[in-house]
């Protein structure tokens, strides 16, 4: 129950930050395996992860092709994509994460306070693969948009 | 009348956002300045005249209630009104941040008619078409 609920926060979170903020339509694959994110190209993937605690803890990470990276932050900054630096759009990615898991958490329970830590950079592969720590439960929600798709990621630890 | 702004935040790209989004929505602004946390943010607002403080909640240094904090023990800043501009949206959260002094709340994703419509309610700008100021803000209700 925790876990649908979690999920159904989560998707409504994406969906209000990505097409109100970054002005990007989307649509939930039914799809939940990460590592098809970027499979038909050879571009790179970008990570970004932040660390939760509150009533559940764990993290909540993101997954995505450097390109769509790139148009995320220009749609969010209002900048033409050859403006697009990578500082950009690493600022951008940390903003994505903490918008969605603070939107999500609210969503999730909105009497509960959830303290985020600071958004990082991280390798794709923390993502893609099997965490470091014990997840107790992990909901993955992938994402499809005209140019790409995209993935999110929360896992629950104890 | 124009105001001079003060965006708080320690993300580039939502400094960015928020000054896109204040200058495009209508409210009438002046000069607009920029500071990465609380610390910067005390520093600026001795050096500039600040009309409006939008602060992020969650930084490192110093964050947005230690910000507000600070600023209530100084006569002048205290003066100044400070809206909250946070991911959390717990109502305990968002009852701290009015306990502590903060003036509104604006809870990302935000539209830019939502952030025209807050920004000219604090500062007693009529709203376009209705020269009527309406006492009180749904949002703070619980």
């Amino acid at each position: 129950m925790e876990t649908k609920a979690l999920k159904k926060a989560m998707m409504t979170s994406i969906s209000e930050i990505l097409e109100t903020m970054f002005f990007m339509p989307l649509e939930f694959s039914e799809n939940e395996d990460l590592t098809t994110i970027g499979d038909s190209s050879e571009e790179p993937l970008l990570a970004v992860a932040l660390k939760f605690e509150g009533p559940i803890s764990g993290q909540f990470m993101a997954v995505i092709p450097n390109s769509l990276a790139k148009t995320l932050s220009a749609n969010l900054l209002g900048l033409e994509s050859d403006q697009v630096e990578r500082a950009h759009v690493e600022a951008t990615l940390r903003e994505m994460i903490n918008m969605t898991a603070g939107k999500t958490f609210s969503l999730y329970d909105s009497q509960s306070v959830f303290k985020l830590d600071i958004p990082e950079m991280i390798d794709a592969q923390m993502v893609l693969g099997d965490a470091s720590s014990q997840p107790t439960a992990e909901i993955v929600v992938v994402v499809d948009t005209e140019e790409a798709s995209l993935g999110f990621k929360l896992i629950k630890v104890d | 009348m124009a105001f001079n702004v003060l965006i708080v935040d320690d993300s580039l790209a939502m400094r960015s956002v928020l000054k896109k989004t204040i200058q495009m929505c209508g409210f009438k602004t002046g000069q607009i300045l920029e500071a990465a946390n609380g610390v910067e943010a005390l520093k600026s607002l001795k050096e500039n005249w600040v009309d409006l403080v939008l602060a992020d909640y969650n930084m490192p240094q110093m964050d947005g209630l230690q910000l507000i904090e600070e600023m209530k023990k100084d006569e002048l800043l205290s003066k100044i009104p400070v809206v909250m501009v946070t991911t959390e949206g717990s109502e305990k959260q968002v009852r701290a941040f009015l306990e502590k002094g903060a003036a509104d709340y604006l809870q990302k994703p935000f539209t830019p008619e939502q952030i025209k419509t807050k920004l000219n309610r604090i500062m007693g700008e009529p709203e376009d078409g209705d020269e009527s100021i309406e006492e009180g803000d749904d949002d703070l209700d619980f």
